[in-house]
């Protein structure tokens, strides 16, 4: 009945000490800390681990032991799409300019369709016919479409240009993107599971439009009374903090149900939470260091145990994979940086902007494990996707300084510096602005 | 309505996504029962783990039934709840640990270290005549062939004394610095650190094929935990610096707490203990491990530390106790509470009342969770059965009952006022 003890609390300590020295090294090279844990976890599946040493690979994560390891980093993906929500406050959505509106829809609808049309391609050759197309096209339309909001809000926040024009658009933009882009997935996993599911579509469907409803105009007045209460204590108490997480498992375990994913419920729950800096401060920072320093690099792990760059062997498979990555980058790049400029920005603004929507960090991770998970896509092109998550994240930081940094301030600015003085501005922006770890 | 409820079969095949659901529903029903009846007994002056454990024996066979315990909890979630409720014993253990205040116990080593060894070794040598009692196929489990082992394990779950709750009261009492509370503290500080000794002992004992095994375990248990003191400590307090803790630092510690319950495992003693010395060692500095409890503390205790009382109360079944089996209860109850007064006794020659000996004793008797973890080992090695496990259970809902009325009678101070018992919080 026990867990095998030894085996999951190695897997533990194996995955925390790798994720946090790649963390570091990354962390080194100006690269936010989540890329390094991410690329943690590819390391240690069979991409690396499992092809250089398949015995200490076979020893270290038996087939059995997965389930356990898998419960724990669900728990923590739930605690995290809580304050991935939480951060989010649609109050930017509010009075916004032309500028982002035009911008902010082109920078879903572009990738999407261009992943859409890549499916046309790929679908004959790397999918099959348990899965329909449409809900592949839709599912590689999702997968390109996707921004990291909480990486986005890391580097925005690390490099001081939240208050910048750039940065408030960019802000905005990613926070459309992240709503849009998982209503599309949850849509996608509802109808990928209504044929096995017990309830019928619609009831569904009318089920999460309630849900939704619910949480907008019951709920959310009911935990607004959270912000008075912190007001008074100045602290979250046990008995907020108790409510707080009983509401985000009540959610959870309601999507979970309706037929999408639990990190929908997870999501919501944060989103409608007061946007009392203080509360958002302190609550974050009693969740982040289970949530994130411990349960999230196992749902790193996890991906990068189902990722395998083994199976993408022979030209033929690398070319699909470098034709994902081309789509994915013309199709939020460019589609983010053509419609910037025509709305006003200037070229190097709208090339920055660009970049950073194209970072899709560990929001992608998500929605890719989902994929897997209702059988949308297959284990080879999961590992194609990890691999162009992990580039287009990757490549957000070097741009970034090429484009906006070494033009736009010659000689003063270098990225080091920047990075330098940020972490003294961290801490004052830390009271405007929570920063998930 | 119980004829409806009869008819309920637990579910079959819960695999995937409906394995997730379960599993979030169950730790959605037990943070919330767990709450409500830990507040209750806040509410009427008893200490939150006495409601907590409550809950989890609600949700068990004792009052659903195993068809109906399973059909909340199926089989297949199971396993990943006792997961969630092994990590939650090691971030409580930890946590214990990084609370663990040595400087509370120098200079009063002598006095309190007698009062220590005393509070351990009485209950646990009554423990023996008592085991020899109950050494029968009901209470010894499969593997108790031998006498020494139960004697050991029933001597190890009668000699836990909940430490934090010791201290807590005894501030929240303004009684900390009188010389009956910094005695109690400083020993209870130390009964600790004996105690898990001495539940290592006990279990090494029952791992041991043999005198040699057992000798050369007892080594690299000595050994592991003397290059801990002198080589990871020091090492620990170069490598974590300041007043706050890092992320960076954060992880150290999560990956710390797992390799040394990893470690304790393999050696044989409990992957608990591992968690509790890898609390100790880190840096001495008051104010990085409050940095650094009040960063786990809060959704460990909430969040995670209910479904261990749930997994202990999946193992509790009250109806198991019959006519029959309650002289055994009344023994074990007995033995618990009398060993604990007997050991309180010397403290009257070190300068107390006779009213503060009796509290010292009744405080030395609030068993806390610990004594759960102490059965489940036991259950686990298949020492100890079901129905012991049960009896234990009752022990530590009896005995931490007892605290605060026994309380009232020994000291003339009012108990402490609810108001300020909501900090007491089900760790403590």
């Amino acid at each position: 009945m026990m867990p095998d003890l030894p085996t999951l609390f190695l897997q533990i300590v194996v995955i925390l000490a790798l994720a946090r020295a790649l963390g570091w090294l990354f962390r080194k090279i100006y690269q936010p800390q989540v890329v390094g844990e991410m690329v943690a976890g590819v390391l240690l599946g069979p991409s690396l681990l499992g092809w250089v040493a398949p015995g200490v690979y076979k020893t270290l994560f038996p087939p059995e032991s997965l389930g356990y390891l898998n419960s724990l980093s669900q728990v923590g993906l739930i605690l995290f799409m809580f304050l991935v929500g939480l951060e989010l406050d649609l109050k930017v959505l509010r009075g916004l300019g032309h500028a982002t509106v035009v911008t902010s829809h082109v920078s879903i609808i572009f990738p999407f369709f261009l992943g859409s049309g890549l499916a046309i391609y790929l679908y004959p050759r790397l999918s099959d016919d348990s899965v329909s197309f449409t809900n592949f096209a839709l599912f590689m339309g999702a997968a390109m479409s996707i921004t990291a909001f909480p990486v986005l809000a890391r580097i925005l926040t690390e490099r001081n240009l939240l208050k910048t024009r750039l940065g408030s658009v960019a802000i905005t933009c990613a926070a459309v993107d992240d709503v849009t882009g998982w209503c599309i997935l949850a849509g996608i996993v509802l109808l990928a599971r209504a044929s096995e599911s017990s309830l019928p579509l619609w009831a569904a469907l009318s089920g999460v439009a309630g849900f939704i409803a619910l949480m907008w105009f019951g709920v959310r007045q009911l935990v607004g009374k959270m912000g008075d209460f912190f007001e008074r204590y100045g602290t979250v108490t046990q008995g907020m903090l108790v409510i707080i997480l009983l509401l985000v498992l009540s959610a959870g375990w309601v999507t979970e149900r309706l037929g999408i994913h639990a990190v929908f419920g997870a999501f919501i729950s944060g989103v409608i939470m007061p946007k009392n800096h203080g509360l958002v401060n302190s609550l974050t920072e009693k969740i982040n260091d289970v949530a994130v320093v411990l349960l999230l690099p196992l749902f790193f792990a996890f991906v990068g145990l189902q990722t395998s760059l083994g199976l993408l062997s022979g030209a033929k498979m690398w070319f699909f994979a470098a034709l994902i990555l081309a789509t994915a980058v013309v199709g939020k790049f460019g589609g983010s940086m053509l419609s910037a400029r025509f709305t006003g920005l200037s070229w190097r603004e709208a090339g920055s902007l660009g970049v950073l929507m194209n970072t899709r960090g560990l929001m992608e991770l998500v929605l890719l494990t989902i994929g897997l998970e209702i059988g949308v896509i297959s284990q080879a092109l999961f590992s194609m996707l990890v691999l162009m998550a992990i580039t287009t994240t990757f490549m957000t930081s070097p741009i970034l300084e090429w484009i906006y940094y070494s033009r736009l301030y010659p000689k003063k600015t270098t990225l080091a510096e920047t990075a330098n003085e940020s972490e003294e501005a961290t801490v004052d922006q830390a009271s405007s602005f929570p920063v998930i770890e | 309505m119980s004829g409806w409820l009869q008819t309920l079969t637990p579910p079959q095949n819960v695999t995937g996504q409906l394995l997730i659901a379960y599993v979030l529903f169950d730790v959605f029903l037990i943070v919330v029962l767990a709450r409500i009846l830990g507040n209750l007994m806040n509410k009427i002056g008893q200490p939150r783990v006495v409601g907590e454990i409550l809950a989890g024996v609600l949700l068990g066979p004792t009052l659903l039934g195993q068809n109906l315990s399973l059909v909340i909890a199926p089989a297949e979630a199971r396993p990943a709840l006792s997961t969630f409720a092994t990590l939650a014993l090691a971030l409580f253990m930890f946590l214990a640990g990084v609370e663990y205040d040595l400087s509370k116990v120098r200079g009063r080593e002598g006095q309190a270290g007698l009062l220590a060894v005393l509070a351990i070794a009485i209950p646990a040598v009554i423990g023996f005549p008592i085991a020899q009692v109950m050494y029968t196929s009901d209470y010894a489990g499969e593997a108790a062939t031998r006498f020494l082992p139960f004697g050991l394990f029933l001597g190890a779950a009668l000699s836990v004394t909940a430490f934090p709750v010791m201290a807590h009261i005894l501030m929240e009492r303004g009684e900390l610095n009188s010389k009956m509370g910094s005695l109690g503290v400083a020993s209870t500080g130390i009964m600790s650190v004996i105690m898990f000794s001495y539940i290592s002992f006990a279990a090494t004992v029952a791992a041991a094929k043999g005198m040699s095994d057992f000798l050369l375990r007892v080594g690299m248990i000595l050994l592991f935990a003397l290059v801990s003191w002198i080589v990871v400590r020091p090492l620990l307090a170069r490598l974590i610096r300041g007043d706050t803790i890092s992320g960076d630092g954060m992880a150290v510690c999560f990956a710390g707490l797992t390799l040394y319950a990893v470690i304790a495992h393999q050696l044989g003693i409990n992957a608990m203990v591992g968690g509790f010395l890898w609390g100790m060692l880190l840096p001495a500095n008051p104010g990085l491990r409050a940095s650094i409890s009040a960063k786990v503390k809060d959704v460990a205790m909430i969040f995670f530390l209910p479904i261990f009382f749930a997994m202990s109360g999946f193992q509790t079944d009250l109806k198991l106790i019959t006519w029959q089996t309650l002289p055994a209860v009344g023994l074990m109850l007995l033995g618990a509470i009398s060993g604990k007064f007997l050991a309180a006794l010397p403290s009257k020659g070190f300068g107390v009342t006779w009213q503060e000996t009796g509290v010292l004793g009744a405080l030395f008797n609030t068993r806390g969770l610990l004594v759960l973890v102490a059965g489940l080992i036991g259950l686990q090695f298949q020492i100890i059965t079901n129905l012991t496990f049960t009896i234990i259970v009752v022990v530590a809902l009896v005995t931490n009952l007892m605290t605060v009325p026994l309380l009232n009678i020994f000291s003339r101070k009012k108990s402490v006022p609810v108001a300020q018992q909501k900090q007491l919080s089900s760790a403590d």
